[in-house]
Formats: C-alpha cells, structure tokens, sequence
C-alpha cells in the first residue's frame, strides 16, 4: 500500500461516514498494518464509550450523544451503524488490543461554539454532476465504495481530495444570521473546520510524541489534505488556546436507519442504510442478488408475483445497465431500474422498497447497564414494568382506564407529554367515546431523548420531574385557559404534589379575569376534570369551587359582552354560547342550567345585541326547554317586522337555525314563520340576503333540506276530502290498524 | 433506384449517423449487433460525437427509460413497450431495431384478425402441393426471419392479437427457437435475435398478456412527456422532419404555434389550465404529443396548398377541432367550454378562437 502521509508512523486513512466500502477496505488496510494506535475523528475525551459501543449486547444503529449539562438542547450526536468504518475500527483496535484515541474537538468545546455559514461540500457535488451521476452521493459509491481492494484506495482518496479542497477553497460563504438568546462564541464553518483540523494535528503530534511507530488515523475524506502537514506546532497551539468550554454529559442513546437519512436532517448521512446494510453483509459479488431477491420476497409477503426466473432475470438486466453505464458494478440506481423494469407492476410497492429496503426500519438498542441519566433509567424501568414497548414504528395503544396498569400507563403517558416528551400523540377514537378509553398513537424517535434530557433539568423521576414542570408551567401561566388546559393536564397525569399549585394558580387567575372568552375557553378543560376525574380518581373535588365560580361570573358577564360586536366577533361568540350549552350538558346540575337560561333570556331581550348571538340564544333556550316552538315563531315575526333590515332578520334565521334542521319539520309555525317572512321579501332584498339564507340552508343534512322542500311545496301534506272516501273499504282495515296501535279491546 | 419514397425506414433516414457512429464506436458489441449498446444509447438520445459528428436526438425523455430498453436486448430478454397511444412506443422500437440490427423492417403487426402463421411460418400452397412439404414451400414470418439471421423482430400493438395467438411467442422467447413438425425440423435463433413488442395500456384487456408471456418480456413504461418544454421541442423536431419528408413547400411553424397547441392538448389532458386555476373538462380522446404533430402536419399541408403558405388559425383549427372531438357530443361540450371560458380569455389567442368557433 502507498504512503499517504509525510511521516513513515503516520497513516492517513480518508473514511465517508457511513460508508460499508470504507469500512471493508479500512479493516482491510488495518490488517495489512498493524497500528499500535488507532486516532479517530470523535469527540476526544469521549473514549470511555467505546467499551459500552463495543458490548455484545448492543445493538446498532447507537449514536454517542453529547448535551450541555446545563442546556440539554445543546447536543450533538455521533451515529455509529454497523458498517460505520468508525465502528469498525474500534472493533478491530479491541480485538488486537490497541489503543482508541478520539481526535476531534471535545463536545465541551463544540457545543460552546456556534458555527454559522454553510458547510463546504459543493466542489464534490459539481464533479459529481460533470461526471454524469445524480449527485456526489452516487459518485462517491461508484467510485469508492463498491471497490473491493484496499490498497491504493486511501491513496486515491488523498488526490482527490486535495483537488476538491483547492477548488472549494475559494467560495467560503458566510450569511449573516443572528439568533437573539444565543451568546456562544460564533464561529464560521471555515474557522470551525480550521480548529478541528488543528486539534487532529495536535492529536497526531502527542502520538508520535509518545513513540508510537504505526500510527493509523482514521477521519473523514475531507480532512486527510489537512493532516498531512505536521511540522510546526506553533499556529496550532495558538488557534486552539483559550477555547470556550461547556460542561458535558455524554451516553449512548439508540438511533434508527431513517434518521441516518439525508431526509431527516441530519447533516453527515447515508441515503439508503438499509442498502448499506446489505453491502456490508454480502459478499462483493453478491449484493445485486440479495437486493433483488429481498425485492422479490417483498413482493411475495403482499401478495404479488415474482418468480426467482424474474429475479435471475433482474440481476441480469441490473448487470447489463452497469456496464452500459460505464460502471464497474451495479448500484443502487441500476437494482432500482432493473427490478422496476422485470420485477414491479405496481408502483404502490415502491413505497413498501424505500421504506424498508433502501432505508430500512431497523431501531437500535442500548441496554441498561450503559450510564443513563438518571430520569432516562427511570423512564426505562418504567417502561418495563408496565411492558411498554419502545419502537420506532406506529403502534397504537388503547387504554381502558378502569385497569389499574392501563391507568398507570394513561399517567406515564400524560406526565411524559407535560414534559414534551411526546412519545405518545392522544388520538380521538372513533366509535367508542367512553370515558373509560383513551387511544394513543405511540412513536419513539430518537429525538425525543434530547427532550428527555432537556427535561430532566426538572428532577430525576418522570414523576418527580413532571411535577416540577408543571408548577413551573402553572406560575409562567397567564391567561385563564391556558392555566386550566394545565389543572386538566395535571389531573390527567395525577400529579398530586402539583395539583395543589395549579389549582390555586387557577383561583388566583380567574378571580381577576373579567375577560368572558378566557371565562368561556375555561370553562371545556375544566368541566372535564370534574365530571371525568371519578374515572381516574383524581382528587377533582378541588376544581369544584373554582369551576361554579368562573361559571357563574360568566353567566353574569355574557349578556353585557355580547353589545356592539361585528359580525365575525357575533359568530365567534355564537360558538362559545354553544360551547358553554354543551358544558351546562356536562353538568347536569338544574341550578346551572337555570342560572344559563337567564342569561340567555337576557341576551335575547336585550336591544343592541347582534342579532346573530340572538336568534342563537333563542334557539339555546329552545333546545333547553325554556320556549315553545310557537313563542320562536312568534318571536321571528316580531323580528321581521320590527323595522329591522332585512339582512339583521337573516342573521337572526342564521342564529336560530344554526343546529339539526329537524326544529323546522317538528316545529310548523316557525316553519310557517320562516316562509312567510321569505315569501314576503321583495325582490332587491331577496338578492342581498339570498347568500346569507343558503348558508343557513345548507348546514343541514340532504335528507333535511329535501324533507323541508317538500313541505313548503304541499308534497306530502294532502289535503283529503270526506266525500272520496269509501266508507265500506276504510272500515276493512281498521282491525288492523287497531292492532298495530295495540287497540284490539276498544 | 432512387424513386421517391414517401417515407424512409429509420436506417435509411439516418444511415449517415449510423455510419458515423459505427466509426466512432470502439466499445465492445454484443454477437450481430452493429453497434455497442453505449452508440445505441447515443443515436437514440442523440449527442456529439469525439470527431464533433452531431447525433440528433430521436428519443426526447429521460435516459434512463432508453438505457432500461437497450440493456433488456443486450440480456437476450424480450423488450415489451407499454404506453398510452402516442408515446413513441412504435418510434422507438423502430430505431432500436435499426440501431441494434440495422434493419428495421422485421415487422409484424398485431391485429385482431393476426394468426399463428403470421408470427410462425405460412405456406406457398402451389409449390406444397407441387413438390410436398419442404423448406422451400415455406413461407417465414418476418420473426422467423429474424430468428435466422439474428436480428429484432418488432410486434406492434402485442394485446391486439388473440391471446392464443400471443403465446405462440412464448416458445419463442424462452427456446429461442420454432419449432417446424410439418418438416420434423426447427428453427434455432442466432445470436442478436431479440423481439420488441410494443402495446398500448389504454387499451387494457382487450387480449391481455398471459402472465407466462408476461414473465418472458422487461416492461418499460413511456410516459408522456413530462414537461411543456419538452413536448414543444418534441413537436416542432417531428414537424419540421415530417414537413421535409412530405415536401411540403410552407414555411416551418413558429415556435409560438407550436406552443400554443402544445399548451391546448396539455391542459385538455390534464382537465385544468397551465396556471392550474381552472378545472376543465377532459375529452375522450388520448391527446397525445403524436397528435399533436398531426394536427400541426395537416395545418402546415393546408397553408401549403390552400393558404399562403404562412401556418394561420385557420389551418390549424379544422385539424385541432378533429384531434379534440373524437365522439359524442360530450367531446363537443368540453371543447366549446374551454373555447369559451380559456382561449377567448387569451388576448393574443383571438385568431385561434374565431376560427375555432367557425367550425363549431
């Protein structure tokens, strides 16, 4: 193998992250060697991972994780999957027993940075272009990792890279973006790259400095130019004095194919794991086959055709694209062509391949012995215990709160949300509504173990943790709803050591809110506590108090709150009069309904109140039983002609009929109230209002509006005359009808 | 020998780029074939070649479709080429077959009424009842033809032919050879024999293939073109080739013609405008870009002979009505409600409009 280094104890070898040919060629290469040391681009003072990376019992994808101690959203992250040339070195130094040593800033440093500007990775995507392929991407599988031999390679590599380094070298961008609450040090990419690549120098120098006499250094492609230069120390030292620090936690959290994906944003990834994974475990010349048998496996689980015949097929069309294509072997792209061509009638199942053939739904799996933070290894165990299943993939789970373990589930579920730990979305249920069910929609991605990072900051339980959370939520809290929404969250997750805070944030809050939409937007939240909060028992009975007072002073508040409002505003509180109707429903409670009615009675009476909020509260009354259909009739008569225009008396009609348009078949004189006051409009009116009018019509069902035509028409309603009838004939079927009315003694 | 022939074969239309290409071509060639499947690739989607010979392009899409067909006939597999009418399905098969054989003639076209002996062997019946059954009596299929001297064979319109006829192919595809029990002997396939079958999938089930049939072909999809420009470019190449060949002694058409009608069968086909603000009724018929060139074709022979030899409105829309009403009224009511409601709105589209409207 050539020399790719100025120092005869120094080896670089150029790696891509993710990459499964890098991966076979540098143990290949390490083999041939035999270091005495192995330097890796990693977060350096991080080793004591590796043991735990390396446990049998671990399953990749793993990504070392790094958090500020103190902000835990200041993290960064180093994926490892199995073919990770990273993580193929550091299995080849344990089994020969050589030393790890990691070579890139430390994460106390690198999290006290902020790196502004874009990274530099253009130059590769350019040639890529001019080369004819997709994108760099493409071009760096073809050209490095589907080669087989290791000697040579990194040396290639080294040219190549250099070339591409001084071909970007000019176009360092820089945009200007400020972000207001962030006051670590800003550097550029450029600088970043700059004092990374120092401290590797640095790395190497303390090596050779030890008298190591094969030194192999293992780092991205970009870098090797860098490396190559070792004499003076002197600017480097310089460059990397005074460096900001941070204080760190670091563990190992597991990590999934898809977030390994350019797709979900995370800068140095793979686009197709799952195909990765496939080379890295096949043989050179095998991966066509195995790729497309796996298709064809695929295809047979849903059902579809695919004959082996079809596959030996593909694998030769597959064949025959490469070497149209000038390429020494087929890749990605070619499998994709040939199976698409000879395999694949149905491109449905093209979604099928991407998700699991070309990304692949692998998870990973760190087990507990590795150092977790404490809430992390409450979490798990909780998850144990109550045998909860952590996947990446949608589960969804039903909960039937009158089971104690399903209960204690629907808590941890609640109290992990008050930590934005969502792992759980609810899901409204279709069907079953009762208050006995809650249905969630679980998904664990890895980043919700930043967010459970982030939340430990709060204690070192869920339980403890959430509690403190959520008295912090309840004093930052303002408004009346927003604070109630958080006295249902904590009941929900029965946190009792902070339903006292809330509540008496809750009392605080509603004694100075006169505002009737925070009363109102209250009012939802809480009803649910108290007439659900049995089924959990909850210690609801708090809320009580506080509930009867926000109601009642909403109840005295409306009428005055629904003068001199606009339209828009009129709807608006037409809705929270029927929201507050359904909560008086929940209740069930005579005095309430009662002390509701009046003050719907007052906002019907009252003048000066838009008419739309009118003809709703009229219609509330209604639905209640306080009026008679005939007093709504009568009540719209007085309407339209009480001089008002035509347009306030449609918006009227708007109001009262806003609701199941059965209240016009079962009530005929407002029906008949109704139609006269359309039949009388003239002309130029009926033309203004028409809009207003169909938009009432049309919220009720088909069915309805057809039933109401036909009675305004006379379709149903005929009018008999006693002479046509036939006595004789008529009386033959009364013994029936006396029957059917079960009359048969009268 | 040099009459006039309405239109040449494509190894004779473009024999001078085949030449070219040929020369140029050091790569290595699969047994019969006369080019490598790299100078295939570049005749069909065109390029320049090292001594700067301009290949034009004859197949306007993405290469990886062309790519997909040429490999299939390197692997010996059978090329099926599915699309709805107007794709180029035919256009390309034929100078696949050129490029590859150098001979695109080996055809044979599927219909209702096609036999097996029109895919097999016939017989001349004077000489089988002259001299008996005999090589000489026989009369070959161009696909036998193309069996015994290792070129392609083309099946146009596959699943218009009886499904029983369809899998005498299948003894065909997989032995690579024809059986003859009149005469106890066969025919065995040379090297370089491959079929190429094109069928149209708006025609779905008409005589669908058995999936044993199926299995022995690589499918390749042509769409339609997938963006404006490149259906305008495909139309104005076609036009002013066809135009050439007919002799036609009218000016070329603008660009702005072509635009335009490419704009019209674009927004019929897709039942809403370019700008997608409005939804319009789709007529029956396919629309495809060949209709397109036809109707631009028919324009340009009217102008010719019965205009002033300047492509006008008036030219166009006879032929462009035709492409658009294909039946029933209901192709008449989407036509007159997107004169109405799309081109009238076009300012500088009112010649079109008026003349349009004449013919209605």
């Amino acid at each position: 193998m050539s020399r790719t280094s100025v120092s005869d104890s120094v080896r670089l070898f150029g790696i891509r992250h993710h990459g499964p040919g890098s991966a076979r060629s540098l143990v290949a290469a390490l083999d041939e060697w035999q270091p005495q040391v192995v330097l890796v681009e990693g977060p350096s003072g991080s080793e004591s991972l590796i043991p735990f990376l390396l446990d049998p019992a671990v399953e990749t994808p793993v990504a070392m994780l790094e958090y500020a101690l103190e902000t835990p959203r200041l993290a960064s992250y180093y994926p490892l999957a199995e073919f990770s040339p990273e993580l193929q070195a550091f299995r080849w130094a344990a089994a020969h027993e050589v030393p790890v040593t990691f070579m890139d800033l430390p994460a106390a440093t690198m999290l006290a940075l902020r790196v502004v500007g874009k990274p530099n990775s253009d130059a590769m995507e350019q040639i890529a272009t001019a080369a004819g392929f997709d994108d760099g991407e493409d071009w760096w599988e073809h050209l490095v990792e589907h080669r087989s031999d290791a000697s040579e390679l990194f040396a290639g590599i080294d040219t190549l890279m250099c070339a591409l380094r001084e071909a970007s070298s000019q176009d360092a961008t820089e945009d200007e973006e400020t972000n207001g609450d962030d006051d670590r040090r800003k550097v550029t990419d450029a600088e970043f790259n700059d004092l990374r690549e120092a401290l590797m120098r640095r790395t190497i120098r303390a090596a050779l400095a030890a008298g190591y006499q094969r030194i192999a250094v293992v780092c991205g492609a970009w870098h090797v130019p860098a490396l190559k230069e070792l004499k003076t120390a002197k600017p480097d030292d310089a460059l990397l004095k005074g460096l900001p620090k941070l204080k760190v936690g670091s563990t190992i959290v597991p990590w999934t194919y898809e977030r390994l994906t350019f797709a979900s944003g995370y800068g140095a990834g793979a686009r197709s794991p799952a195909f990765y994974d496939l080379i890295w475990k096949s043989e050179p010349q095998d991966i066509s086959a195995n790729w497309l048998l796996s298709v064809a496996r695929l295809m047979r689980e849903e059902d579809l055709d695919a004959s082996p015949a079809s596959v030996i097929e593909a694998v030769r069309l597959a064949d025959a694209l490469a070497s149209l294509r000038g390429r020494p072997k087929p890749g990605l792209r070619e499998l994709r062509d040939a199976a698409n061509s000879v395999l694949i009638r149905d491109s449905v199942v093209w979604n099928l391949i991407g998700k699991r053939l070309i990304v692949g739904e692998r998870m990973g799996h760190v087990p507990d012995f590795v150092p977790m933070i404490p809430l992390q290894a409450n979490l798990t165990a909780l998850q144990k215990r109550l045998r909860m299943k952590v996947s990446d993939g949608e589960q969804r789970l039903e909960l039937d709160l009158r089971n104690a373990t399903d209960l204690e589930r629907s808590q941890l579920l609640h109290r992990l949300a008050l930590l934005k730990v969502d792992w759980g979305i609810p899901e409204q249920a279709k069907g079953k509504r009762g208050t006995f069910h809650e249905h969630w929609l679980l998904r664990w991605t890895p980043e919700l173990t930043i967010a459970l990072i982030e939340a430990s900051l709060y204690g070192n339980t869920v339980e403890s943790a959430a509690t403190s959370c959520a008295i912090a939520n309840a004093s930052e809290a303002e408004s009346l709803a927003e604070i109630a929404r958080l006295v249902e969250r904590v009941l929900e997750a029965d946190l009792a050591g902070a339903i006292e805070a809330t509540v008496s944030k809750l009392q605080a809050v509603s004694a100075v809110t006169a505002d009737v939409a925070d009363l109102a937007s209250a009012l939802p939240p809480l009803a649910a506590v108290v007439r659900y909060g049995s089924v959990r028992g909850t210690r609801s009975d708090l809320v009580v108090p506080v509930l009867d007072a926000i109601f009642t002073r909403l109840c005295i508040g409306l009428p005055p709150a629904c003068h001199s409002l606009d339209d828009a505003a009129a709807r608006v509180m037409a809705e929270r009069i029927s929201g507050v109707t359904g909560v008086v429903a929940l209740f069930g409670d005579p005095a309430k309904t009662d002390l509701w009615l009046e003050s719907l009675r007052q906002i019907a009476e009252l003048h000066g109140i838009h008419r739309l909020v009118q003809g709703k509260a009229e219609r509330v009354r209604f639905d209640l039983g306080a009026i008679e259909g005939d007093q709504l009739a009568i009540r719209l008569g007085q309407e339209a002609s009480s001089g008002a225009t035509a347009l306030e008396t449609a918006m009227f009609v708007e109001g009262l009929l806003d609701g199941p348009g059965t209240i016009l078949l079962h009530q005929t004189p407002l029906l008949e109230a109704v139609d006269a006051w359309v039949t009388d409009l003239d002309t130029e009116t009926v033309d203004e209002i028409l809009p207003l009018i169909r938009r009432t019509f049309s919220l009720f069902t088909k069915p309805e509006r057809r039933q109401i035509g036909e009675r305004l028409t006379g379709g149903i309603s005929v009018q008999v005359q006693e002479s046509d009838i036939d006595e004789a004939r008529a009386n033959r079927v009364l013994p029936v009808i006396r029957q059917i009315l079960g009359l048969t003694n009268v | 020998m040099n009459e006039p022939i309405l239109r040449q074969h494509a190894e004779q239309a473009f024999q001078s780029e085949l030449i070219e290409l040929g020369k140029a071509d050091d790569r290595p060639r699969p047994p019969s074939w006369k080019l490598s499947p790299w100078a295939v690739a570049t005749y069909i989607l065109g390029g320049t070649l090292p001594n700067g010979f301009e290949v034009t392009p004859k197949y306007i899409g993405k290469r990886t479709i062309v790519e997909v067909a040429i490999a299939t006939l390197a692997t010996d597999r059978a090329l099926l080429l599915l699309g709805v009418p107007g794709t180029a399905k035919t256009w390309l098969a034929e100078h696949l077959a050129a490029a590859t054989s150098g001979d695109s003639t080996l055809l044979v076209q599927g219909t209702s009424g096609t036999s097996e002996e029109t895919l097999r062997y016939g017989w001349n019946y004077a000489k089988l009842l002259a001299e008996g059954p005999s090589r000489s009596a026989l009369v070959p299929s161009p696909i036998m033809r193309a069996m015994e001297t290792g070129k392609i064979a083309r099946v146009e319109e596959l699943t218009r032919i009886p499904s029983d006829v369809q899998d005498a192919l299948i003894t065909v595809l997989s032995e690579k050879s024809l059986p003859i029990p009149e005469l106890n002997d066969e025919v065995q396939a040379r090297k370089g024999f491959n079929v190429i079958a094109t069928a149209n999938d708006r025609d779905r089930g008409v005589n669908d293939l058995s999936s044993a049939l199926r299995r022995r072909f690589n499918t390749v999809h042509l769409p339609l073109p997938e963006t404006f420009e490149e259906e305008a470019e495909i139309v104005r190449q076609r036009t002013e080739a066809i135009g050439r060949a007919l002799e036609l002694p009218a000016e070329p058409p603008a660009l702005e013609d072509i635009k335009r009608l490419v704009t019209i069968f674009r927004e019929l086909r897709d039942g809403m405008t370019l700008d997608k603000k409005t939804k319009l009724k789709v007529p029956s018929g396919t629309l495809s870009t060949a209709e397109a060139i036809s109707v631009l074709n028919s324009g340009l022979a009217m102008a010719a002979h019965f205009g002033d030899g300047k492509l006008r409105a008036t030219d166009l829309a006879s032929a462009l009505t035709g492409a658009v009403i294909k039946d029933s009224s209901q192709d008449t009511l989407a036509w007159k409600e997107y004169l109405e409601t799309v081109v009238k709105e076009r300012g500088e589209w009112k010649d079109l409009y008026r003349a349009c409207r004449e013919l209605l």
